[in-house]
This record gives C-alpha cells, structure tokens and sequence, in this order.
C-alpha cells in the first residue's frame, strides 16, 4: 500500500491521540490568546482530549454568523490579522443565511492544498497524469484547493472554469484526461452532453479516477457515472468552515471515507440528546480542527449525519477511521410527508434507476389539505404513451420504495435547471399550519 | 517517493529540521521583496512536511512575526 504520508497515515492509534492531544493543546492556546471570540469559550485548564469534549461549549453556525455580524466581514471569529490571509472564501449564501466568510494564509493554504493531496494519491493520482477540475473558480473554496494539489502532484491541470459542458467533453477526449474533479450533479450533465454530442465516454475519453465531492449521492448515481466513463468514483468532502478536506474515499473499501485524523479531531453525536454514539451508529459530525491558524474551528456541529467505523474494518493499512458512505445527509434534509421520512438522496436513489431519465426536479407541496410529493422529470425527446409509461413506473417505484405515490410529470427536454455545484432537487412548498 | 516502508531517516529528518530554522532566520533578516516571498513559501512548505512527520516545531506563530513569515 502506498500513502501520501505513511508517518501520520498508519501512525499507531494510541500515538496518533497522544500526538492529536498535542496539536489540540497548541490549537487552543493560539485561539485564546489571538481571538476574542474563541478567547470567550474556552474553559480554562483543559488537560485532555476527554476533557475537552466534556467541557468545550459546541459551535452553531448560527454563533459564527453572530460573531461575523459583531465586526465584518470576518467578525470576531479570526486568531489572525486578516490581512495576512492570502486568499479570501465563503459559502455561496444559497440557503437563506448570509455567507460565512473565510481567508487562508500562506500556511493554511499550503496545508489545505496538502488535504487535497492526500485524498487524490489515496485515489491512486500520480505524477504526470491529466486533470481537469470542472467548477466556478470563484468565491467558493470548492474544488481550488484540487487544482493546486494536482499542480503539487506533479500533474498537468486543466482549469476548466470559463469553458461549458461541450468545451469540457471535447478536452476531455482530445487530450486523454484522467482524472476529474467535479460534483455528481454535474458528472450527470456531463454524461447528457456527451450523449448529445455523440461521444461515449468510456470509449473515447480516457478518464479513470472521478473525485465527486461536495454533495451526497445516491447509488445508482455513482454507478452511473462510473459506466458513463468507465473509471472509478471517489467521494470527498471538506467545508469553507474548516478550510480543506476532511474526509476521502479509500480505494480499499467501497464507500469508506477515512477521516483525515491529522487535521481533525471529530466526534460524532446523538442529533437530539448530543451525546456521543458509538461505531455503526447515525449521529452528527462534530468536527475540531488542527491545523488551521488564521481561522480556527472547535467542536463545529456540522448537521452532516454520518456513520463512523474503525480503520481495522478497511485493510487499507491507515489508522483513520472511516466514514462508511460518507455524509448519508444533512439534518435539515429530511421531510416528513405523511408519517413517512423522505430526503432528496432517497428521491435520487428512484429516479436515477430509470435511464431514460436525464434530469428531474421534485417539490413537496399542499394539495387541498394534504402533503403531496411532486416529481418532474426530463426523459429527452420521449413523448406520447412511451412518456406517459415511463411517468407511471416512476411513480410506482416511487410508491414501493418510499411509501407513497407522487405526482410524475413529463418536463420538455433540457428545461430543467442543470448545475454546475450543489444541485437543490428537493423544494418544500408546503403551506405551513400551526402544527407544521 | 511516498511508501509505506520509507519513512524519513534521523538524518533527514535533522537535515529538514536545520533548514527550517536557516529559513526563518533569513525570513526575519532579508528585505529583499523577491527572496522573502520565496522564503514565505518555502517555509510555509516546509513546516508543513514536518508537521505530517510529527516532528515537533514552532506550531502557530505570534501574531507581531505573522507579517515576516
């Protein structure tokens, strides 16, 4: 087995927490004695991780957006002068909230970068292969740090920022590209591109290693893609808030995600009693980081639903314990329709088993007093009885798979928004009552 | 290149620890703007390396030498 770095790697569990303790124990010295708002919650006198977890208040994002608003645009929140950042992020705002806003100086950069690193040479990226990252190179951190870490590597990037679907396809082809960084909503549209263009990926690019991050995915879209292209799929995931990857797929294990231990210290949590639940248990990702020094992070509650495992249930050699599926989905995801749970990935999971179906767009809505789930679906140039076919055995799946029968409605070919990020499939526009 | 069954040497590990600090000493004392930001950088770098082998430095800075390195 082969590491990005086999010392912090396949360090032995009890040196990797004793060696943790001691990056905390700096981490909060240099927090109390740099920022305000740090300075403000931390107990005195920690003495060990345990300790820590008993004592350390957790943190909302809602306490960031408070000590953002406190003295903007950073807010209190920062252990350095901002100036000394080198490079200024935030999240894209979209869910309401105003944006958490971060910088990364020289130092938080470079490590940042080095997460990507670890993540893509677990992937199996070497030197001198090919990558593309396909996203915005704006505002959000999102996939930057995967351009320099490929650049790091060795490799030869293609920024692919200001090019469209096509353009991206047809470098894809042209110059053998092998590995892809991109989220699954759009791995999806690159598919139907190439679908329109004629090109079979599989055949014609040369894409082997897929790095999907950024939002969760159902099964079958993975497996999608990984037909599509013939090349393997690997999640990862990392937040604005914590400023690099936390998390990556092992090639060891389908769906393990080992958790980057050297850079973070995380805890997974009961949703409502916030109590720690053991191995193969849901609960909330409660992160800590090590490394960062401009923008420090202690006991983020995150809302991401997780699964933790031992590292001794992979093989792969690494002492991190792993994710198994990755973040299965955000607290704030499920919706109860009826009685029943549903979130947008178990959606997915049903729609996407159909081929035909190239793009949808669910909302959950009232209808004359009652919760109703809506789906619209883009099946292409498919219309008259084959459509209406199609709509009926959505429906079906639908109603066997989650427990109720939605409303399925044939959209026009290429109407449906497609999303170069995070796609929103899921819109609740319920009427809400006083019993909700 | 990376492998499991090659971890840094005691004395490389000494080696990369000396240019640190000949590094840092260069970044409090060069004014010359080109060389410093490459100072920056390597330092930044370097600490970096030594931090994944969990050799013990100099962690976070103060923030009065932030500004120099």
């Amino acid at each position: 087995m082969d590491y990005w770095n086999s010392t912090a790697e396949t360090m032995p569990r009890e040196r990797l927490e004793s060696w943790r303790w001691r990056r905390l124990d700096r981490a909060l010295e240099h927090a109390r004695r740099s920022s305000p708002f740090w300075n403000a919650r931390i107990p005195d006198g920690i003495t060990s991780l345990a300790d820590y977890t008993a004592r350390m208040p957790l943190l909302y994002k809602a306490d960031l957006l408070a000590a953002e608003q406190q003295a903007p645009p950073y807010g209190t929140w920062p252990s350095l002068d901002p100036s000394l950042g080198v490079r200024h992020h935030q999240t894209s705002g979209t869910s309401g909230n105003p944006p958490v806003r971060t910088f990364d100086t020289e130092r938080d950069w470079v490590w940042c970068v080095d997460t990507f690193c670890t993540a893509l040479h677990a992937n199996g990226v070497r030197p001198q292969h090919k990558g593309m990252v396909c996203f915005g190179y704006g505002l959000l951190a999102g996939f930057w740090g995967m351009h320099y870490a490929l650049e790091r590597m060795g490799c030869t990037v293609f920024p692919s920022g200001g090019l469209d679907s096509r353009s991206r396809v047809r470098l894809l082809v042209d110059h053998g590209i092998e590995v892809l960084g991109l989220t699954p909503s759009y791995a999806m549209r690159l598919i139907e591109t190439a679908r329109e263009m004629g090109v079979d990926l599989a055949r014609e690019a040369n894409v082997r290693i897929i790095l999907a991050g950024a939002e969760p995915r159902s099964d079958f879209t993975t497996r999608t893609i990984e037909e599509a292209f013939g090349a393997r799929v690997f999640n990862a995931a990392g937040t604005t808030e914590f400023g690099g990857v936390f998390m990556f797929e092992c090639p060891s294990r389908r769906g393990a995600c080992h958790i980057n231990e050297q850079s973070c210290f995380d805890e997974v949590l009961h949703p409502e009693t916030k109590q720690p639940v053991g191995y193969g248990e849901e609960g909330v990702r409660v992160t800590t980081g090590l490394s960062r020094e401009g923008v420090q992070l202690f006991r983020h509650w995150t809302e991401d639903i997780v699964v933790r495992r031992p590292h001794t249930e992979c093989g792969c050699g690494r002492t991190w314990d792993f994710y198994d599926g990755g973040i299965l989905r955000r607290v704030d995801d499920m919706r109860k329709i009826r009685g029943v749970s549903v979130t947008p990935v178990m959606i997915e999971d049903v729609v996407r088993s159909f081929d035909e179906v190239n793009e949808f767009q669910s909302s959950l809505r009232t209808v004359r007093g009652l919760d109703t789930v809506h789906v619209r679906i883009d099946a292409g140039e498919l219309t008259g009885p084959a459509a209406d076919a199609l709509c009926g055995r959505v429906a079906e799946e639908f109603k066997r798979e989650i427990g109720i029968r939605p409303v399925v409605e044939l959209a026009p070919a290429g109407s449906l928004p497609r999303s170069q990020w995070k796609a929103a499939r899921l819109h609740d526009e319920r009427v809400l009552t006083p019993h909700g | 290149m990376t492998n499991a069954s090659s971890p840094l040497t005691a004395e490389q590990e000494l080696h990369l620890l000396e240019s640190y600090r000949t590094l840092t000493h260069l970044a409090d004392t060069v004014q010359v703007p080109a060389v410093l930001a490459s100072l920056r950088v390597c330092l930044a770098e370097l600490r970096l390396a030594l931090d994944g082998q969990a050799v013990d430095i100099e962690y976070y800075r103060e923030p009065a030498r932030a500004l120099v390195a």
